[in-house]
């Protein structure tokens, strides 16, 4: 709440916002180049399933992001029913095109991967069908959001979706432990630690620090638009009144 | 002949390159996409409060 508070001022935000952008490009552009290079040159096939393993490299990463992406835009939407605090909603509504896309480069990505591997591009289990439920949330929150004349009247309805859709989280998270499903067990983020190899896990870190960077970057982009957006509508119904 | 190799990713190049290319593009587009509106808004903004000079620079 404090931090909130803190940014409120959109003098200090667009201060703060400032020094924080060119730093996630810069992260971002640099994880993205190393990355690339583990993943295609420095680290090996699977011993089962080849060079497929590759497409790892860019979908558990999205995946990983899109789900942190939903968690904190239900902790914005919080913030926003339980302090009316403006900038978390413009927070969250920021947040919600990168996670789409995130969600959808796991899906994607995914199918591409599952073809060679399973011998089909898709499949109803939990895994699979859980994650394209979290895809259809962030377009549901972004056409509730924007659906509305005023764009506050739309983020209360908004907000609330995102607070029921959370439950989603752990679904998708430990769907392949509840259920028998095609899709692979969590080998990263165990309670017994990672089971994968680390020349693999090395790749797999640092793509996610670059999907990480560029989230950051485009997250402050799109709240410094949203914020001149509603300053233009305040001025705009300022001069309609004068 | 290493190259060939490479880009083959060991008969699965159609799997593999089209998942980053599509990722890829994917990121790529919300990028451009976020700065144009970034890039429209600010215009916009401009507009309201100076419009005097945006008149001028419209001449």
């Amino acid at each position: 709440m404090l931090m909130f508070d803190y940014l409120a001022n959109p003098t200090r935000f667009r201060k703060i916002t400032t020094a924080i952008f060119p730093v996630a490009v810069l992260v971002s552009a640099i994880a993205l180049t190393f990355g690339l290079y583990l993943a295609f040159f420095a680290s090996p096939a699977d011993y089962q399933q080849g060079d497929t393993v590759r497409i790892m490299y860019i979908h558990v990463p999205a995946a990983w992001m899109a789900m942190m992406c939903y968690l904190l835009m239900a902790l914005s939407a919080v913030f926003y029913l339980v302090w009316r605090h403006p900038l978390a909603d413009i927070g969250a509504r920021a947040m919600a095109l990168p996670g789409a896309g995130f969600a959808l480069i796991t899906l994607l990505t995914g199918s591409f991967w599952g073809r060679p591997m399973w011998g089909t591009w898709w499949v109803w289990d939990a895994r699979l069908t859980s994650m394209l439920i979290l895809f259809f949330l962030y377009l549901g929150y972004m056409a509730l959001a924007d659906g509305f004349e005023r764009a506050e009247r739309g983020s209360k309805p908004a907000s609330l979706l995102l607070l029921v859709g959370v439950i989603n989280l752990p679904i998708i998270k430990f769907s392949v432990d509840w259920w028998n499903t095609l899709h692979q067990g969590s080998s990263v983020l165990r309670l017994d630690g990672p089971s994968i190899d680390p020349a693999m896990l090395k790749p797999l870190l640092i793509m996610a620090l670059a999907m990480l960077g560029w989230f950051i970057a485009i997250t402050i982009l799109r709240m410094n638009t949203l914020i001149i957006r509603r300053r233009i509508t305040n001025l705009e119904s300022r001069k309609s009144w004068s | 002949m290493v190259m060939s190799h490479f880009f083959n990713m060991g008969g699965y190049a159609f799997y593999i390159w089209s998942s980053w290319i599509i990722g890829m593009a994917i990121l790529i587009a919300i990028t451009w996409h976020s700065f144009s509106h970034a890039r429209s808004a600010r215009n916009e903004l401009d507009a309201l409060e100076h419009p005097k000079q945006q008149r001028d620079s419209d001449a």
